[in-house]
């Protein structure tokens, strides 16, 4: 039987009396026709005085049916349902709780304000019915006429008997009662409908573990929107929490379970539990790979910035990425992207092999970007970049496919521009295929290639004049511009080229309609008649490193969208803009999708955009008509900022020549770094450091080494809580970036702070959070870098004889200096105490403390009979056998 | 302006895990149900969803998340059993929840009317369908999802497709609905009682031209069947429990309980479900492939010959059945010839692909299968390689070597009847040549 095929006009009457019949069956299938008269779109609003006749029935089944048709013609005339609502207050206080749900949810469909006025009643009463389906089903209906008539829920106090709700003993009742705070504060963010006291996160804490697994994404997702922790204490029992729910079959549960954990960690200052929760993300996050490929799609591009934001949870799962060929192709070009992120040298020959294979699969896309990410991975690892440049050239060598070679080309230039006068050995093969090429960019590239290294090809001037000058009119203008700056760099190379440079530079600036190229011809052509040497110079700069951001997507906006993980947001990459009433401008927040962003990024390099130097700091001599020159530039600069075009990277001799623009260095400080012990080695960085004093104070001596590919943009530094209560001053190792190959050295001021005290051991656990991930590493601590300089030595006596606890010794080789041993003790404040001269027997006693420890030090040394020996006593006890082990060094 | 981009703009912080839309559309696009919460959407969405994924269907390019270009809205699509389902959303939202939501009303509603001709129960039974998306979702959240429940709260069609009766009788709801094992129907008689455990492998890996392993790692699932009286506790013990990783497990079973003493204490909801999800064999601790390849390809002008040899390994002597070889073969292939040691190769030269079908593989030794390919232009050499992907079936054998050792009762008093069985099946088992 069908319910469908009832759109023919005349058999309106027909169901008209079917509804008005005696026998409930024949109601019932009319009924059920109207219905899906109604969902093949017929008009069958007539039939509404029929239909509402039957609204007392007692069969459920009816019962709804009727209340479906009222649902959905009370959409397009509202006015028509208020004739039902007198019957909707009967079925809301009906005995039976399904029909009392069901008026209920019925009437807050329907969404007029007269009725919303209705069901203040009914609705006060359900909220605090005795069955628990009732009240899931009241608490819904709370938002929808929230959304109605905020003022009248106010009133009613509605959000109040929500809040009770909280506390309510079915799980249902509870996360609808959040599901709905939520809703309604989200919509109206100007209010403070939900704040997470502890009181509330309690009762929600306690539905997480009863509720069904949609009910814990509600709960999950309401905590990583609002909920901000009060102590460490506190973030570390929710996350603890929380991470049982990583092993829930649902992978939206484990998604949400992720996202609050992630949020909580920045709030728990043991590093140690961190890395521990972290660690436990890893095998979840893997499983969401195992799910359909729907699925499959949304938990890639939450790994994507999953993984952006915390590489080593997923590095050695590198190999669950790789694409199997049935994959579909939007699930395979995000897994190249993660793959890209997860790369380093240990796994980069793995990478290659699969990457080389991915060169020969079908799809266009998908094989232009493997060819790309084997020179992205050339770029980002020195340590691989042989091993990738031998991978490509075998790939322009055997491959059969156009494509396949002009990409490789492609990339090639970025490589040879990371490493400069490095693989020009290959530079053969690629000429080999210079009569293949027909993409722009392609040909750009390799023009690119032929003017730097002009003074190393044989005939390059031949080589330019006869593969792209023929129709250089009719290049597109990357090409043209490549050509242009190639020609002026052939003639600096290779000066019996000059009838080329001047034809070039004639068609140049005389030919063309293009402003662009014909500002760029005029600049050469003065540049190289007033001072060929200058030309040269300008020219052949070291271009600005080619910056290799390893992330896709910008760092503001990647903090942005953690709190979004699992969302739409995620999956699009974008950050929902801000409505808030504080008038921003919208952020630019689109990310370059589909094709590495490097690509793109690296053309404009930082020192360009973000420190153009005033004209006076250019670095070469000014002469006669340089005026006009510098003005030229300055000109040229914006014109080629703005756009950006793909092609600028060629473009880049051009200006590098005239920016200086290296950050200003840090303050010298007074210390000798290069003497820094090295304490870890993560990514391609180095850090070395040690406490110790300056100016009295204890301080952290840093040593940060930036050996990878990646400038570094951010630090966080922080001390995990240790023996000495120390803390740093400030967590930034600015100015930045630093950029690849730089270093920089600091002095880290510290502080005591008591939240930070447990007692631990010597060692200070120390991380530093930047672009490459968490650096943990441990410090020894200097307990004689935090003692004190003024103490008074009166008071001090008293103090020194209260320690009483047994000691730490160690005796002196060479004791005939004993009164230098006091000196140097003296030097770190100590004060003496007392002094012992008796049958032969020097003994003195040296006092120090540290108040932020409540630490008292004596230190006694002890002469008998050329004999010496170093006593140390403290209070607290474990201190001793530190502050003894700190003195064998001073004391030799 | 796209659409979206108000979108962004309009929808500040947090966010509402709000479904706007239910569309559920037959295989041919027709509009079975309609269902709006928060706000109505139009039809003409879930024609421009159906449209969309008609285009797609050979390409398998289409996303399964998709923006409209007449509205600022997404759509989620999820087919199966001959029906389209279709989520419309206009508000942030988590998107995994949407696409997880859907496949979940696929299973509600075989778990209701049945498996089989799903599409067409669906279509006359409309009805049904409204009151099950009533119970299921309501004001966009998803509510009573439990399959138990809502056949419970709504009696299903008897098999001549007529209502057994409605609810309207009683007046008070199941019990379950408040009960703290919320997964378990209230009362549960069975004559005699029975339970079933099945350990399911899907092994999965990728295979180099060298014929070693690139990646691999079996999914594996346990499945249960229980059939008992009354509110029993089952207690489940494993042999060589430590190979199962990232484990996941159905809400009865009680979590601490498992991880500090990796055993299975569940109360079993009636009927079937699956008990536990695992992975094994990852990366840490690679398993040994139950089935040995070893391919080879060369190219000569306008044609290449390959072969492939494989051997079944590491079956603990169990036998490895219904062996057969699906190969996708380069797309410039015109002819292809093969022969095999054992079993058919059939090619078919429209899609590309060959299937080599073997059958049983025998206990030692290894069959082999070579064959030519020429090419369409003669003169060309071909870049393009075979994939292989063997699928196989050993019965009585779990790859991981997950054993059960004991299942007991407690609680109820009855006897118990236990059926256990193992099965490793080829997943993703994949061989470039």
């Amino acid at each position: 039987m069908s319910y469908f095929n009832t759109t023919k006009k005349g058999e309106i009457q027909e169901l008209r009396e079917g509804i008005g019949s005696t026998n409930l069956r024949t109601k019932k299938d009319s009924m059920k026709r109207v219905i899906g008269a109604m969902m093949a779109g017929t008009d069958v609003s007539s039939l509404l005085a029929s239909v509402l006749v039957n609204m007392q029935t007692t069969d459920l089944e009816l019962k709804k049916l009727i209340y479906l048709y009222l649902v959905n013609y009370s959409k397009s005339e509202p006015e028509l349902a208020v004739h039902a609502v007198n019957s909707f207050l009967k079925d809301a206080n009906d005995t039976n709780p399904l029909v009392r749900a069901l008026a209920l949810r019925t009437m807050a469909s329907i969404r007029i304000e007269q009725i919303a006025e209705y069901m203040c009643e009914p609705l006060h009463r359900c909220l605090n019915d005795k069955d628990p389906y009732v009240q899931k089903t009241a608490v819904l209906c709370v938002a929808k006429m929230y959304d109605i008539n905020p003022q009248l829920v106010e009133d009613e106090k509605f959000l109040d008997t929500l809040h009770t709700l909280l506390s309510n003993g079915n799980p249902l009742v509870v996360t609808n009662s959040v599901a709905t705070l939520a809703e309604i504060q989200t919509a109206h963010p100007e209010t403070t409908i939900f704040q997470i006291t502890p009181d509330i996160l309690q009762k929600m804490s306690a539905a997480l573990s009863q509720a069904s697994e949609w009910g814990q994404i509600t709960i999950l997702d309401a905590l990583a929107a609002w909920y901000t922790p009060q102590s460490p204490k506190e973030a570390e029992t929710l996350a603890e929490r929380v991470s049982i729910h990583l092993s829930h079959n649902n992978s939206s549960v484990v998604l949400s379970s992720t996202k609050v954990i992630i949020k909580l960690s920045e709030y728990i200052t043991d590093l140690n539990l961190v890395d521990k929760l972290m660690k436990k993300l890893t095998q979840p996050l893997v499983s969401l790979l195992s799910s359909f490929p729907e699925m499959r799609y949304i938990a890639l591009r939450n790994l994507n910035l999953i993984v952006q934001r915390l590489p080593s949870l997923l590095v050695s799962e590198i190999s669950v990425f790789f694409c199997k060929y049935n994959d579909p192709i939007y699930v395979k070009m995000e897994k190249l992207e993660i793959i890209m992120l997860l790369v380093n040298e240990q796994n980069v020959p793995q990478v290659l092999n699969e990457l080389k294979e991915y060169a020969t699969e079908v799809d266009i896309d998908f094989v232009r970007k493997a060819v790309s990410a084997i020179g992205r991975c050339a770029i980002l690892l020195p340590g691989a970049a042989g091993l990738c440049v031998d991978t490509l050239v075998h790939l322009i060598e055997t491959s059969q496919v156009n494509f396949v070679i002009q990409e490789a080309i492609i990339v090639i230039k970025d490589v040879f521009r990371r490493y400069p006068n490095k693989y020009e050995s290959i530079i053969g093969k690629l000429f080999s295929k210079i009569e293949e090429l027909d993409e722009p960019e392609a040909r750009a590239s390799m023009i690119w290639i032929l003017g730097e290294y002009a003074d190393r090809i044989e005939g390059a001037d031949n080589i330019l004049e006869t593969y792209f000058l023929e129709n250089f009119a009719d290049e597109p203008h990357i090409v043209q511009m490549a050509i242009l700056t190639a020609s002026v760099k052939i003639f600096l190379a290779i000066p019996s080229s000059q009838p080329l440079v001047q034809s070039v530079l004639k068609i140049a600036t005389k030919k063309t309609d293009n402003p662009d190229l014909r500002d760029r011809g005029f600049i050469y052509w003065r540049l190289l008649s007033v001072n060929k040497d200058m030309a040269k110079a300008i020219l052949n700069t070291p271009k600005p490193p080619i910056s290799t951001h390893k992330d896709l997507v910008p760092k503001d906006v990647l903090a942005e969208l953690i709190p979004y993980l699992g969302t739409l947001s995620s999956v699009v990459h974008k950050v929902p803009d801000s409505a808030a009433p504080t008038g921003q401008a919208p952020k630019q927040t689109s990310i370059p999708s589909g094709d590495f962003a490097f690509q793109q990024e690296e053309l404009v390099p930082a020192s360009q955009t973000q420190s153009y130097p005033p004209p006076t700091s250019h670095n070469f001599d000014a002469q006669a008509n340089d005026e006009e020159l510098i003005d030229f530039g300055a000109f040229g600069l914006s014109a080629y900022n703005t756009p950006a075009p793909a092609s600028s990277g060629i473009d880049l001799d051009f200006l590098t020549g005239m920016m200086g623009g290296t950050p200003a260095a840090p303050p010298k400080i007074d210390y000798n770094f290069d003497a820094l012990p090295q304490l870890a080695l993560h990514e391609g960085v180095c850090v070395f450091g040690q406490f110790g004093q300056l100016n009295r104070k204890t301080t952290f001596f840093l040593r940060f080494k930036n050996n990878s590919a990646t400038p570094i943009t951010r630090t966080d530094f922080r001390f995990n809580t240790n023996s000495f209560a120390l803390k740093p001053q400030s967590a930034d190792l600015g100015p930045f970036p630093i950029q690849p190959g730089q270093q920089r050295d600091v002095a880290i001021s510290c502080d005591f702070d008591q939240s930070q005290l447990k007692v631990t051991g010597p060692d200070v656990q120390v991380g530093i959070q930047c672009d490459l991930g968490m650096i943990m590493f441990a410090a020894r601590a200097k307990i004689l870098s935090l003692t004190q300089y003024n103490l008074a030595a009166d008071q001090s006596k008293p103090k020194a004889s209260s320690v009483k606890n047994r000691n730490a010794t160690h005796s002196i080789q060479n004791a005939s200096n004993f009164n230098e041993f006091v000196q140097r003790v003296s030097s770190y404040g100590f004060v003496e105490t007392n002094r012992m001269v008796k049958d032969g027997l020097t003994a003195v006693q040296l006092f120090n403390e540290i108040p932020a420890l409540n630490a008292l030090l004596v230190v006694e040394l002890i002469l008998k009979d050329n004999q010496a020996q170093c006593v140390s006593r403290t209070e607290p006890e474990y201190l001793a056998q530190m502050l003894n082990e700190e003195l064998t060094h001073i004391l030799v | 302006m796209h659409p979206l981009d108000s979108w962004h703009k309009e929808y500040s912080y947090g966010f509402r895990e709000m479904i706007d839309s239910i569309f559920i559309l037959s295989g041919q696009g027709d509009i079975i149900i309609d269902r709006p919460f928060a706000q109505t959407s139009p039809r003409s969405l879930a024609e421009e969803c159906y449209k969309l994924i008609k285009e797609n269907k050979e390409s398998n390019l289409l996303k399964p998340v998709l923006s409209s270009e007449q509205e600022p809205a997404y759509m989620f699509h999820y087919e199966k059993h001959n029906l389209i389902y279709i989520a419309i959303t206009r508000t942030e939202g988590p998107a995994l929840l949407f696409s997880k939501f859907l496949e979940h009303l696929d299973l509600v509603l075989c778990d209701f009317f049945g498996e089989e001709g799903l599409g067409e129960k669906v279509r006359s039974q409309f009805v049904y369908l409204y009151m099950i998306m009533d119970e299921l979702i309501d004001g966009g959240f998803p509510n009573i999802t439990e399959p138990n429940m809502i056949k419970e709260l709504l009696n299903p069609p008897g098999p001549s497709g007529h209502s057994a009766g409605t609810v309207i009788s009683k007046t008070e709801l199941p019990p379950t609905l408040t009960s703290s094992l919320y997964w378990r129907k209230g009362t549960v008689l069975y004559v005699n009682n029975e339970i079933f455990i099945d350990i399911n492998e899907t092994m999965n890996a990728i295979f180099g031209r060298d014929g070693v392993i690139i990646t691999s790692f079996i999914n594996g699932e346990v499945l249960c069947c229980s059939k008992l009286s009354g509110v029993p506790t089952i207690l489940l013990n494993y042999d060589n429990v430590m190979v199962m990783e990232d484990v996941s497990v159905h809400p009865c079973v009680k979590y601490l309980e498992w991880v500090n003493k990796k055993h299975v204490m569940f109360v079993p909801p009636d009927g079937n479900f699956t008990l536990m999800k695992y992975r094994a064999g990852t990366a840490s601790a690679a398993v040994p492939p139950p089935i040995s390849v070893r391919p080879s390809f060369t190219f000569s002008k306008g044609s290449a010959r390959f072969e492939l040899a494989i051997a079944a390994r590491n079956t603990g002597s169990k036998a490895v059945e219904q062996c057969f070889i699906d190969f996708s073969m380069p797309s410039t292939s015109r002819q292809i010839n093969a022969t095999a040691t054992q079993g058919a190769f059939t090619y078919d030269s429209n899609k590309k692909t060959a299937r080599w079908t073997v059958g049983t593989l025998p206990m030692q030794g290894e069959v082999v299968l070579t064959g030519n390919i020429d090419f369409e232009d003669r003169d060309a050499y071909c870049e393009e390689r075979p994939i292989a992907t063997i699928s196989f079936r050993v019965p009585m054998y779990a790859v991981s070597g997950l054993k059960i050792r004991s299942l007991t009762l407690s609680g109820p008093t009855y006897k118990m009847f236990k059926g256990m069985r193992c099965l490793t099946i080829g997943g993703n088992y994949e061989v470039r040549m």
